[in-house]
């Protein structure tokens, strides 16, 4: 088998599946390194340390931006249908931020075709469009018990299964057919640099 | 108006309060009435506002609330005190 190393950014969150993304991709020689978008006060204390927890179980490093200001500002200015959305396209912001500085050439995430009402192909494509360097989802075509259990052989299920908070700004109906111009045209009314500056600026290396 | 107290699943860190019927919280009215009970407002989000005492609570205009313990006579407690706020309470 042909292998080569690539280093990127696994965008690490303390549910199952981007530990398990992470570990696939572990397997075939790639080099990762941690982001967490630390989505307080929308979610809790259990939900950072059980991320802190599984990077130290990947031995992976871990950086933390800070967003929950970010999904403040989302929701007062915008379409509530598309917070989920935009709140990735602001995800994706920062870690291209962060893979310009360690200099990992793609971004990595626990994505999977309609697992949840946001991951859906027209919505894939316009977060796509955010960034300028690939966005991969090692997990696109697997089902949820495929994902369970990769994350048991990874040892990351149980870590991921303890008691936490999920994203609690979600709308009771998210968009799943956004378009690009629609996207833009409620971006266009956040003040996106500042928030781009404020979550950068926040990153902190914590593993 | 009436309530269920539910867990969301197993490893929630949360209980959720729903109305058994469809309700409309005015959230600004709801953070008012809080405050006078010595909730603490940590974010007013437009769609969703989220107070703390003894432990988070998020309010949605639909109602629907989270009461973020693992403590299930707490949530009990809390929910018979904010879900006076579905009946009207000011």
């Amino acid at each position: 088998m042909l292998t080569y190393s690539v280093k990127a950014i696994i965008m690490l969150s303390g549910g199952i599946d981007s530990p398990t993304a992470a570990h696939m991709l572990q397997q075939q020689g790639w080099e990762l390194v941690g982001l967490h978008m630390d989505n307080r006060p929308f979610t809790d204390d259990r939900e950072t340390d059980k991320t802190r927890a599984l990077a130290k179980h990947l031995g992976i490093p871990l950086w933390m931006a800070p967003h929950g200001p970010s999904q403040v500002k989302i929701a007062r200015n915008t379409d509530s249908h598309l917070q989920c959305l935009l709140c990735r396209r602001m995800m994706y912001r920062t870690a291209a931020a962060l893979a310009k500085q360690v200099g990992a050439d793609a971004i990595i995430n626990g994505e999977s075709l309609g697992q949840v009402a946001s991951q859906t192909l027209p919505n894939l494509a316009v977060i796509d469009e955010v960034c300028d360097i690939p966005i991969l989802r090692p997990l696109i075509g697997h089902d949820k018990v495929e994902i369970e259990r990769v994350a048991r052989q990874a040892g990351t299920f149980d870590i991921s299964t303890l008691p936490s908070l999920c994203c609690t700004i979600v709308p009771e109906k998210p968009a799943t057919a956004a378009s690009l111009p629609q996207v833009e045209k409620w971006e266009a009314q956040l003040p996106l640099e500042e928030m781009v500056d404020d979550s950068v600026s926040g990153l902190v290396q914590v593993l | 108006m009436s309530f269920y107290l539910l867990r969301p699943c197993q490893n929630s860190a949360a209980f959720e309060l729903k109305p058994h019927k469809t309700a409309k919280l005015d959230l600004q009215q709801a953070l008012e009435w809080l405050r006078k009970r010595k909730f603490r407002k940590v974010v007013d989000a437009g769609v969703m506002v989220i107070v703390e005492r003894e432990c988070m609570v998020n309010l949605y205009p639909s109602g629907r609330m989270l009461l973020r313990t693992n403590d299930e006579k707490l949530a009990e407690k809390l929910a018979e005190e904010v879900g006076l706020l579905l009946n009207g309470a000011t």
